[in-house]
């Protein structure tokens, strides 16, 4: 393992798992495949009375106070257990992570916040550090042991990838690459997944879910957009990192073809832990794949062959 | 950045000189032409306030994916001002249906989707655990609290 945290290390591989929103209450199957892989790891994730983290895009435009106020009781529930947290969506790592920045940054507003939380007899200090999931693989466990314990790869896959913007950007919260040159995702694929990579145009471009709620043809049009261009490459599968893309790839393409018969065919979409349980040796049905709405081919997942030793 | 005043945002837009790189970054802009974040730019800086800003809708047409702001060449940190100016409409009770359910859903539930009873259950089936829920009353106080205005908006 290399570059592990402060807090990991002392810990002994245990995590704050911050499930968030979309995951618990919308798509517990990307849960299931995520602590399959944990257990696998011998990560173990700590469950505390998170909220929502919360919306970097909705809570965030109505009021920042609030955004910091909540995000602040979230990472402050996990310092009192001095853990370090780990999230399963980029908007959770997001807002966590760009409000830690913020308050570490500014005492005022670290002192504002504060005074609020005193009265629910907490208190913030930044202790606790941010990670994504994909940043636990990456850079905590490292793409060379999580090969190690891949027993079926999955060589007949053409995956496409999707990073979504808040793994991303804005580009001072992230490693420089990340911003317009990120390779994690697609180094996932080669040498974790031992798939096929698939380039396609618009790999950087937002998959719409930000407007979801808002201007639903705005959200479609960019999906559409994006799913053409996959299309178009003759991947087999799209692979992502963050549910709420994934919520939007999964139903935006049940919704698109419902709306024109001469759209899309329909690409199925994966979490980035669904291929790794997958590659692992986990089931399909025993990770919940039957909740996909673009049905997954399972004979192409299941009929790989096995590592040869 | 979080506290700017509307004149404040207008200076910080005045370096730009019109290269288009936010345009054709833009999300939204790329499927819909009508959302045109330079457009959106020349409305501010003809505006002397946000209540004066036309069409102010289009300021919640934005994804936030960072796109604009990362790829500025003056470095105008557009996704943060756009979020400081939803604030400031918001303020004035300027908030979409969408958003306004959003918030709803988080004063009652804790979070932005409510556990459904099928998901629940689905939970279940799947063996994941029950996911410990904060208090009501700690996330009533910490909303009410964070809702009092702590500087002039």
């Amino acid at each position: 393992m290399n570059d592990l945290t402060e807090n990991s290390r002392r810990n002994n591989m245990r995590y704050a798992l911050f499930v968030g929103c979309t995951v618990a209450y919308k798509l517990p199957h990307l849960e299931a495949a995520t602590r399959y892989v944990m257990d696998s790891l011998g990560i173990y994730p700590v469950d505390l009375p998170f909220s929502c983290c919360p919306d970097p895009n909705g809570i965030h435009s109505y009021s920042s106070e609030l955004w910091y106020t909540l995000a602040a009781r979230n990472l402050a529930i996990a310092e009192e257990q001095t853990l370090d947290i780990v999230t399963l969506c980029n908007g959770c790592y997001a807002t966590l992570k760009h409000c830690r920045e913020l308050l570490n940054k500014d005492s005022g507003l670290q002192k504002r916040i504060n005074d609020r939380l005193k009265s629910v007899g907490r208190h913030y200090t930044g202790q606790s550090r941010v990670l994504h999931f994909y940043q636990l693989l990456y850079e905590q466990v490292g793409y060379d042991r999580l090969q190690q314990l891949v027993v079926k790869p999955l060589h007949d896959l053409r995956i496409a990838v999707h990073y979504g913007c808040h793994s991303l950007r804005p580009k001072q919260m992230n490693p420089p690459e990340n911003s317009e040159h990120p390779q994690w995702l697609w180094q996932f694929v080669d040498q974790v997944l031992g798939a096929k990579t698939v380039h396609y145009l618009d790999e950087s471009q937002c998959c719409g879910a930000g407007l979801r709620e808002m201007d639903q043809d705005t959200a479609l049009a960019l999906t559409r957009r994006k799913i053409e261009q996959i299309e178009e490459m003759d991947a087999n599968a799209l692979l992502v990192p963050c549910p709420s893309c994934y919520l939007q790839f999964d139903i935006g393409q049940r919704l698109l073809r419902r709306l024109d018969n001469n759209g899309i065919t329909g690409t199925a979409v994966f979490y980035q832990t669904e291929l790794l349980a997958i590659a692992m040796g986990a089931k399909p049905e025993s990770i919940g794949m039957q909740f996909h709405m673009i049905k997954p081919d399972l004979n192409l997942l299941q009929r790989q062959k096995a590592k040869s030793a | 950045m979080e506290e700017l005043e509307f004149k404040e945002i207008k200076r910080l837009l005045n370096v730009c000189y019109q290269c288009g790189t936010c345009v054709s970054s833009c999300a939204g802009g790329l499927v819909n032409p009508e959302k045109n974040i330079r457009k959106l730019i020349q409305n501010l800086i003809d505006s002397a306030d946000i209540s004066e800003l036309k069409n102010s809708d289009l300021l919640w047409l934005c994804t936030s994916c960072y796109q604009c702001e990362d790829r500025c060449p003056e470095g105008v940190p557009l996704t943060t001002l756009l979020i400081r100016l939803k604030n400031m409409a918001a303020d004035r009770g300027l908030i979409p249906a969408s958003v306004q359910k959003e918030i709803d859903t988080l004063g009652t539930q804790s979070f932005t989707f409510p556990p459904a009873k099928s998901i629940i259950a689905r939970r279940k089936r799947l063996g994941l655990p029950d996911l410990p829920r904060p208090a009501k009353t700690e996330m009533d106080t910490l909303i009410k609290l964070a809702r009092t205005p702590v500087f002039k908006a």
